[in-house]
């Protein structure tokens, strides 16, 4: 069975003004205890739909809804959802601490229930959580901004670009972090354009680009959905042209020092004995199905 | 929430330096008339008081003079500004992704800036009035009417105030002044709003003074005088005019309350319907 439905995209569309259509009727499903990763490149929409998700942004038409709830600006079910959206954004002139206090009571909920000591734990700030704001860098930012999505230990997680900025060792820290929580059973939405992070953190991948929804499920049902050869062989001109012409392959490109074949039916097996039966000499024959890879012919097929 | 904007505006250098000003101004305008040595003071708006008979004159002078800038600017920047900041700052998505009607936002905001705004502001009278006692003392205030006598020596026409009845006109002076500001409010709320900027709603709410106070001086357009925002600012005066007429106050609020009341309902409906995109 599957579990309930935490967050439910239907059609979302939304255009600016009259010209640009940022998402263009996008759906998908995010159930309970998934960690899904919103991937796409810069502009694909995924800041968009995270902003329309939490009603900060009305929708030109569909619908989505958050535990069950059609979202509205300011629905009492946001009170479950922590965010971070296109970075963080603090009061200058009061401390990490002091911001963090009057964002978790500007809809009147008692500091003790926030866990903010624990937040700020999380945050790795350390004394600095005292400081003004404006003293701190944009890595410090960052993770004062994650800090407190995680107020109240929320049931859900939004979270825009969360590793943005960060150095790599705490790039390691969040990501760790997050591997916790999600194992704890809380729900986490993040985007990402970087393919690595998703693949390191989450369960399911929805993939977008131009606003339109590419592909979703497990990380391991996208980067399956997508089966493709790099071949190293002693004349890859030849290669090129011999296995363009060969069924069940979808393109042939040169990636020196070898070729990559993006397949559409046919084995591996079939390119090598192909090359072979032509008199080439095959060295390398190696599968690519990591998501970069599934990401890159995904989005590619739409780039035109 | 009142409470949490409440913390965030407090904390800010510019609510003190205000404060600040509000106080230095109407000692200038005491330390003016001390050093003057004139005994007769015209506010250039029919006022015209026996300044060193009481220190209250120096209160009401204040008022007078800060009516027509001062009192504007500080409105404007108060209510101009807390929007615009949270956008510029990046906090507003954060204020309005927790489970907070944008209203109640948008309005503990609009409390907040105006509570600081008249908290600021009504420093100038009193300000003023303490420095003019212990300049000149505490006295009944004699006002006269020019063009029936330019000096007190004629004496034909000069009423007195009691201290009580002075300061009790002054206070309702204050008060009406401040009520007059809703014009301003309303407008540099609702840029504030519409266009997240907090230069522009500052400097509409200040334009719209400026404006309208040169409209107002033009003979050719009296037709429309009634109209402009600050065309009733200095009726108050009438208070300290022996005889003169209130209805001027009265055309007053109903003037400031559609100034206010109609661009305040604007700026709700737009941040109601807006696109937080900051």
């Amino acid at each position: 069975m599957d579990s309930p439905a935490v967050i439910e995209v239907t059609g979302l569309t939304k255009r600016f003004g009259a010209g640009v259509l940022a998402v263009d009727d996008l759906s998908f499903t995010v159930r309970r205890g998934q960690v899904v990763g919103l991937l796409g490149p810069n502009g694909a929409g995924k800041t968009t739909t995270l902003r329309a998700l939490l009603g900060l942004i009305r929708p030109t038409s569909g619908t989505m809804a958050i535990f069950g709830e059609i979202v509205r600006p300011g629905i009492a079910v946001l009170s479950r959802v922590g965010a971070l959206v296109e970075g963080p954004g603090f009061v200058p002139h009061l401390s990490g601490r002091r911001n963090l206090e009057l964002y978790w009571r500007a809809n009147g909920m008692a500091v003790s229930e926030a866990h903010l000591e624990h937040c700020l734990d999380v945050s790795g700030l350390g004394p600095s959580a005292d400081r003004k704001v404006k003293t701190y860098s944009h890595g410090m930012r960052q993770r004062l901004g994650y800090a407190q999505a995680l107020l109240g230990k929320p049931d859900l997680l939004v979270l825009d670009e969360p590793v943005n900025g960060l150095d790599p060792r705490q790039i390691v820290e969040v990501r760790e972090s997050l591997l916790r929580i999600g194992a704890s059973g809380t729900t986490i939405l993040l985007s990402s354009h970087l393919l690595s992070e998703v693949e390191q953190t989450c369960s399911h991948v929805v993939v977008v680009h131009h606003g339109r929804l590419m592909q979703s499920g497990t990380v391991a049902e996208v980067t399956a959905s997508v089966a493709s050869a790099y071949l190293e062989v002693d004349n890859a001109g030849g290669a090129i042209a011999l296995l363009a012409a060969l069924p069940g392959v979808r393109s042939v490109e040169p990636s020196p020092p070898g070729i990559v074949v993006q397949l559409d039916g046919a084995k591996r097996s079939d390119l090598v004995a192909a090359l072979v039966g032509a008199g080439l000499r095959v060295d390398t024959v190696t599968p690519r199905r990591s998501l970069e890879d599934a990401f890159l012919e995904l989005v590619g097929e739409h780039s035109v | 929430m009142i409470a949490v904007e409440f913390a965030k505006q407090v904390r800010r250098v510019r609510t003190w330096v205000v404060a600040a000003i509000c106080i230095i101004i109407p000692f200038l305008v005491g330390l003016g008339f001390e050093l003057g040595g004139n005994n007769n003071a015209n506010g250039g708006n029919g006022l015209n008081f026996v300044t060193h008979q009481s220190g209250i004159v120096i209160g009401i002078f204040a008022l007078s003079f800060s009516s027509v800038l001062l009192i504007p600017i500080v409105f404007a920047i108060f209510t101009g500004e807390p929007i615009a900041s949270e956008a510029r700052w990046g906090s507003l998505r954060y204020l309005l992704v927790r489970p907070v009607t944008r209203p109640r936002v948008l309005g503990s905001k609009l409390g907040v800036s105006i509570v600081l705004a008249v908290g600021t502001t009504v420093l100038i009278p009193i300000t003023g009035t303490i420095v003019g006692i212990a300049f000149f003392g505490l006295h009944p205030v004699h006002t006269f009417v020019i063009g029936s006598g330019s000096s007190v020596v004629s004496g034909a026409s000069v009423a007195t105030l009691p201290i009580g009845s002075a300061l009790g006109r002054l206070l309702l002076a204050t008060a009406y002044t401040l009520f007059s500001m809703l014009s301003v409010v309303g407008v540099a709320t609702l840029v504030g709003v519409a266009t997240e900027n907090a230069l522009a709603a500052m400097s509409s709410g200040i334009g719209l003074y400026i404006v309208s106070a040169i409209l107002d001086a033009l003979p050719g357009l009296s037709r429309i005088h009634p109209l402009l925002p600050v065309h009733y600012l200095e009726a108050w005066t009438n208070l300290f005019v022996p005889g003169g007429s209130l209805e001027g106050m009265l055309h007053g609020v109903i003037s400031a309350g559609i100034w206010g009341v109609v661009p305040l309902f604007l700026a709700f409906r737009i941040f109601q319907r807006k696109d937080i995109l900051c």
